[in-house]
């Protein structure tokens, strides 16, 4: 979770205090079967990095930022964000998110599914007088859709860095460019927010490698699904390790010769993510008329990935 | 004598819904556009320049490698196999960045053009609608 300094440093305290106050009254009008599931997938400690985006590129553009609009905007896209993690803990039979357990296996399966519908009727509704964001968050529901389908469909394929980058910028990307376009109210800085997106999966990926559980861990199972992480992309780079990372087995020699050689790999996974957070600081330099929030926020993403 | 929005034209002199400060013209609508096309010749130039300087640092920083690679991919296997496989996401991550600086340069170019060629705003006087007896 960003510490409160962070969050001051971009600027965004208030702005993530009347996200956390909207959150909660929109909590106290949900349907009396959901109010539970709905309250659990907003406990534990979210991270807020998506509306830390749309605050950061909505102060970056314009001179005279509207707060509620920029608030109620958030809002709509912690709905759909926590939507996606209800939706991928189900998937993945996830027993625990953010240090507690998951909406299904605390409520069970069907809570769970109907809460996620219900978080996406709401974010809609929330935009209901806005065809502009109706239409973002359209796009993004589309994108996270086919990035699932597209990430377990290349699942044990001999791919590569640049495959990894595709994956992440339709997964993570998408979200974080949504976050961006709404921020601004333009594609001006659309590019921005998808290198911010595809540098947070990276380290995510890369913190998973290190243990880290921070980011919500997960490394191993990547690992014995046949995920394409980047540790993974250049790991594979080894004929040898490209065959392993091909079978489909839960043999725990083979993941864990695996598993080392993903953890060999992580300068290099670091140095393609140095490269990424410079595009995207040069991105916040040439398109924000103010870019030191979204440079702040470049530096602390690029941090995830060591702690 | 200035032209009124209904179209019909007067001659005295007074503040309205006038062409010449709603668009900035200047009197001369030739040689505002000649201005226009000047700057858009001179950005255009400095977009190409900044593209092509940028892509001659990227491959300069980038082509002595990938020729290293492309030289060890071709020894015996394990080494070869995977000088291969960096070679191609080498190579991908050339032509991505290369796409990405040209993008970048190329929508740099249309923000400068158009803060170039934006009319200045004149301060308005607040709107006035005249008095209209029907007879």
């Amino acid at each position: 979770m960003p510490s409160l300094d962070v969050i001051a440093q971009l600027g965004a305290t208030e702005e993530i205090g009347l996200l956390r106050d909207r959150i909660a009254t929109w909590l106290e009008s949900v349907d009396e079967d959901l109010r539970d599931p709905l309250a659990w997938a907003f406990s534990g400690s979210p991270k807020h990095f998506r509306p830390l985006t749309l605050f950061a590129c909505h102060r970056g553009v314009h001179e005279r930022p509207r707060l509620s609009e920029a608030v109620e905007l958030a809002f709509a896209v912690e709905l759909a964000h926590n939507m996606s993690l209800i939706i991928d803990d189900v998937l993945d039979e996830s027993q625990t998110r953010r240090g507690l357990a998951t909406i299904q296996c605390r409520f069970g399966r069907l809570p769970a599914l109907m809460a996620s519908g219900y978080l996406v009727a709401d974010a809609f509704d929330a935009f209901a007088e806005d065809p502009f964001a109706v239409r973002q968050l359209a796009e993004l529901l589309r994108r996270l859709g086919a990035a699932e389908c597209l990430q377990w469909r290349l699942r044990r394929q001999p791919l590569g860095v640049e495959d990894w980058r595709r994956i992440a910028g339709e997964d993570t990307g998408s979200m974080f460019e949504t976050c961006a376009v709404l921020g601004a109210r333009s594609q001006r800085l659309r590019q921005y927010g998808h290198l911010l997106g595809v540098l947070y999966h990276g380290c995510d990926d890369v913190a998973d490698q290190r243990g880290v559980e921070a980011l919500g861990g997960g490394g191993e199972e990547d690992i014995r699904d046949g995920i394409l992480t980047l540790p993974a992309a250049l790991a594979i780079r080894d004929p040898r390790i490209r065959e392993l990372f091909g079978r489909d087995d839960e043999d725990p020699r083979r993941l864990a010769i695996l598993t080392e050689a993903c953890r060999e790999q992580l300068d290099g996974a670091e140095s393609v993510l140095d490269r990424i957070a410079d595009s995207a600081r040069t991105e916040a330099a040439q398109f924000a008329a103010e870019p030191g929030p979204l440079i702040a926020l470049v530096d602390h993403v690029r941090l995830l990935s060591r702690r | 004598m200035c032209i009124h929005a209904n179209g019909l034209g007067c001659t005295e002199p007074h503040e309205g819904l006038a062409l010449p400060w709603m668009y900035g013209y200047s009197g001369m609508y030739g040689s505002e556009v000649q201005r226009m096309l000047a700057t858009s010749s001179m950005v255009g130039a400095a977009t190409a320049f900044r593209m092509g300087l940028g892509y001659y640092e990227l491959m300069a920083e980038r082509w002595p490698y990938l020729m290293g690679l492309a030289t060890e991919a071709s020894a015996d296997p394990p080494r070869g196999g995977r000088a291969e496989a960096e070679f191609r996401d080498e190579l991908l991550a050339l032509a991505h960045e290369s796409s990405e600086l040209y993008w970048r340069e190329l929508r740099r170019g249309v923000d400068d053009l158009d803060a170039f060629t934006r009319p200045e705003e004149h301060p308005r006087r607040p709107p006035r609608r005249p008095y209209r007896t029907k007879p």
